[in-house]
């Protein structure tokens, strides 16, 4: 049996999930840390999935770079929340840092194309 | 009754009092014995209500127990080594809110005090926060409790108090509510569907992490999502009406002691072993076995001497042995409780595949039950399957579950497996396609097929007593039945008192004869006495109590579980539980002996 349809057999029993493999990674790895987050569950840097791009989220924000913006969307990624994007809220990121949240979001906002 | 003298000296409550009696003498402070009682606001004594409190010294983590008939309780033991200042309670009952707590402090005279805590208790009609996550599923109909509990509750809890708060993200948005739920609920599955195939690759070295867009698939989000938008409404932070459906199998002398476990881990389940007892726990999301001391709760770590062997999940007591089935790469390890020496075994199907072991044969006593011929067999849930092992020769060998007619040919989920009395015969559960039946040890043959009519019925982890009475729980109908294997017959489908609880496993109590059936998503467990036909419920002190399977101890009749969570981003408790009833009576002079009431009040 291959390795897809053993998955595939697993998630239909529904029984077990993501217990916590990688949480370890380099200090200043910023896109490892979204990762080990599970960031990339729903965000990819240049494609949409479940949630908006990174480099679409920077261009949306580019208009507005302040310290407050780094704050605001750092909030967000914890608390969760929509409405920027459309009826899809963001789940609550709990088992991230706010100062982690801070570190991603300038991350992020250094995607603009041509950045 | 067959009771070891030296094990009920140690365990816990006594064993407690001696390291507080320890801690005091060292650090001066007076040993604090407490009581109070649980009052509403006319001051009228409440019974049943839970009193938690966490003692904050060596052995358990937080105590809980209930008032009796007359609104009183009172700790087993004392509490050393602490300001009786800093000592608090957590008081629940359903349908109240704990609004004050009352204190006085008292000298007993002998160098202690007597701390009483009185809980002041308001009517509320939200039961949010004390009802389980299943209160919330109580108005669907019968096929959507099912649906839901089969598709999300194998993980989590639903609505765990995270799923709440994405409820209300959405609840808050402008704009049309119901096209909101519609959108959002489909991307929480599919994201679900993520963190579930990057679990399951985690332990298969074959596997790299999933792609995200090839896994959104995987849990059918169109379907799941709209039942999920049509089932999730509105602002989840108030829920009423909920009762627990049966007598609450409670009283003054019910303990339950928690053993919270250092994070990161993923306790899936506990048992109790050796001498003294420890508990012994398996964490699916390492490659160890946690043994925790129950007089300290000092835990020690006891890694599979394997790094293929991954996801510890499943625990069986054997003779003096902890056997383990792992999740990953078809392993079973036994480690030797004596000498902490592990044996591991890599299974695979006859045709050299991968074997992937859920659960392993045992008897009425839940202890491993080899076969006739001392092979012990497995359920293979990824292969739909049942395979033996013989530990002493290394021989195996597989035997395919054959299709049933008009039920999918995947997805089968073989899971729970049972061996009758004369060790020729195992009966299996199939979760995924419900159906359950036996093969036949000697012959090599499948025998019996039992078909519900029900697809997403999800029998479970079965159950057999001493005269092979089997019990199947049903996870998604909520439902109990007892099949006589003998006659081959269903002698009953008996309803549980909650059918969004999900009931994950059952097991017989061959002290008390009575079955214990732990949920998933009702916080409690059942009590089934099949003499009176009676569902009793033993609720559990917080929420997220995600139960899974469930052993009486042999030796004292305490029930040992653990909460089960295991999904990162939907948080959980992670504890070990030590459960003593509190019914003395009914193993009449088994248990251990407790404190008598003290004077005055
Ligand atoms: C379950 C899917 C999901 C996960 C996991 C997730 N996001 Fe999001 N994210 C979304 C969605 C959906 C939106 C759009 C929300 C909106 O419309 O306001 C979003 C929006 C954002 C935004 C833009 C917010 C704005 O107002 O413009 C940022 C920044 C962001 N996410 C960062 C993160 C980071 C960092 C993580 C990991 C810690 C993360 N997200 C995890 C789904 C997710």
């Amino acid at each position: 049996m291959s390795s897809g349809s053993t998955l595939k057999l697993l998630l239909l029993a529904g029984i077990t999930v993501a217990a916590g493999a990688s949480r370890v990674m380099a200090a200043d790895d910023t896109e490892a840390l979204l990762t080990a987050r599970k960031c990339h569950a729903c965000h990819a840097v240049s494609e949409n999935r479940l949630g908006p791009s990174y480099v679409a989220i920077a261009a949306k924000h580019s208009v507005m770079r302040s310290d407050a913006l780094v704050e605001v969307l750092s909030r967000k990624i914890v608390a969760g929340g929509g409405g920027a994007w459309g009826n899809v809220p963001m789940v609550p990121n709990d088992h991230v840092s706010l100062d982690e949240a801070r570190r991603m979001t300038r991350w992020i906002l250094e995607r603009r194309p041509g950045n | 009754m067959r009771i070891n003298r030296y094990l009920l000296s140690s365990l816990p409550a006594t064993a407690a009092a001696l390291v507080a009696a320890l801690a005091a003498a060292q650090n001066g402070f007076a040993e604090v014995m407490v009581d109070g009682a649980a009052l509403d606001l006319g001051g009228t004594p409440l019974a049943a209500t839970q009193i938690s409190l966490q003692p904050g010294i060596a052995g358990p983590s937080t105590i809980t127990i209930f008032t009796g008939d007359d609104g009183h309780y009172l700790l087993p033991g004392t509490i050393a080594g602490r300001a009786a200042a800093d000592i608090n309670i957590r008081a629940v009952k359903l349908g109240y809110e704990h609004v004050d707590t009352l204190r006085s402090i008292t000298d007993t005279g002998d160098g202690n005090q007597r701390l009483t805590l009185t809980a002041v208790m308001r009517r509320s009609a939200n039961q949010a926060g004390v009802a389980p996550a299943s209160a919330w599923l109580k108005d669907l109909s019968l096929a959507d409790q099912a649906q839901v509990v089969m598709a999300c509750v194998g993980c989590h809890q639903l609505p765990a108090p995270e799923v709440r708060r994405y409820a209300n993200l959405i609840a808050d948005l402008p704009g049309d509510a119901a096209a909101n739920r519609a959108a959002a609920w489909p991307m929480i599955v599919n994201y679900m569907n993520f963190l579930s195939a990057e679990e399951f690759s985690r332990g298969n070295p074959h596997n790299p992490s999933p792609e995200p867009d090839r896994v959104y698939s995987g849990g059918q989000a169109e379907v799941n999502g709209a039942l999920l938008a049509r089932t999730l409404t509105g602002r989840m932070d108030y829920v009423a009406g909920y009762d627990y459906g049966a007598p609450l199998a409670v009283n003054e002398h019910t303990v339950i002691r928690e053993f919270e476990v250092a994070r990161p881990n993923a306790i899936r389940e506990a048992v109790m072993m050796g001498t003294p007892p420890r508990l012994w726990a398996a964490d699916v999301s390492s490659n160890r076995i946690v043994s925790i001391d129950v007089a300290t709760g000092v835990t020690t770590d006891f890694e599979v001497p394997t790094e293929l062997a991954m996801g510890p999940h499943t625990l069986v007591p054997g003779e003096n042995a902890l056997w383990v089935a792992a999740f990953f790469n078809g392993y079973i390890a036994r480690l030797d409780i004596p000498t902490g020496k592990w044996q591991t075994w890599q299974l695979h199907t006859n045709s050299g595949g991968e074997a992937g072991v859920h659960d392993l044969t045992f008897g009425p006593e839940h202890q491993l039950l080899a076969d006739y011929r001392g092979r012990i067999w497995y359920s293979d849930i990824v292969n739909n399957a049942v395979g033996f092992f013989d530990p002493a020769s290394g021989e195996m060998g597989t035997y395919p579950i054959p299709e049933i007619e008009g039920r999918p040919g995947s997805g089968a989920s073989v899971y729970g497996i049972v061996m009758t009395s004369d060790r020729k015969h195992i009966w299996f559960s199939q979760l995924g396609i419900a159906s359950f039946g036996s093969f036949n040890t000697e012959t090599l043959k499948f025998e019996q097929r039992e078909v519900l009519d029900n697809l997403k019925a999800g029998p479970r982890r079965l159950a057999i007593t001493e005269d092979d009475i089997l019990y199947v729980p049903l996870y998604g109908a909520g439902q109990l039945i007892a099949y006589d294997t003998k006659a081959r017959r269903t002698i009953a489908v008996h309803d549980l008192p909650d059918r969004a609880s999900a009931p994950y496993a059952v097991t017989w109590d061959p002290l008390r004869k009575v079955v214990w059936i732990p949920t998933s998503n009702a916080n409690a467990i059942y009590r089934f006495d099949p003499a009176t036909k009676d569902f009793s419920v033993l609720p559990l002190p917080r929420e997220g109590a995600f139960l899974r399977m469930l052993q009486v101890h042999p030796q004292t009749g305490l029930l040992v579980t653990s909460y089960a969570n295991i999904v990162e981003t939907v948080h959980g408790p992670r504890m070990a539980l030590i459960i003593d009833p509190g019914d003395q009576d009914v193993l009449a002079g088994t248990m251990p002996t407790r404190h008598t009431a003290i004077n005055g009040n």
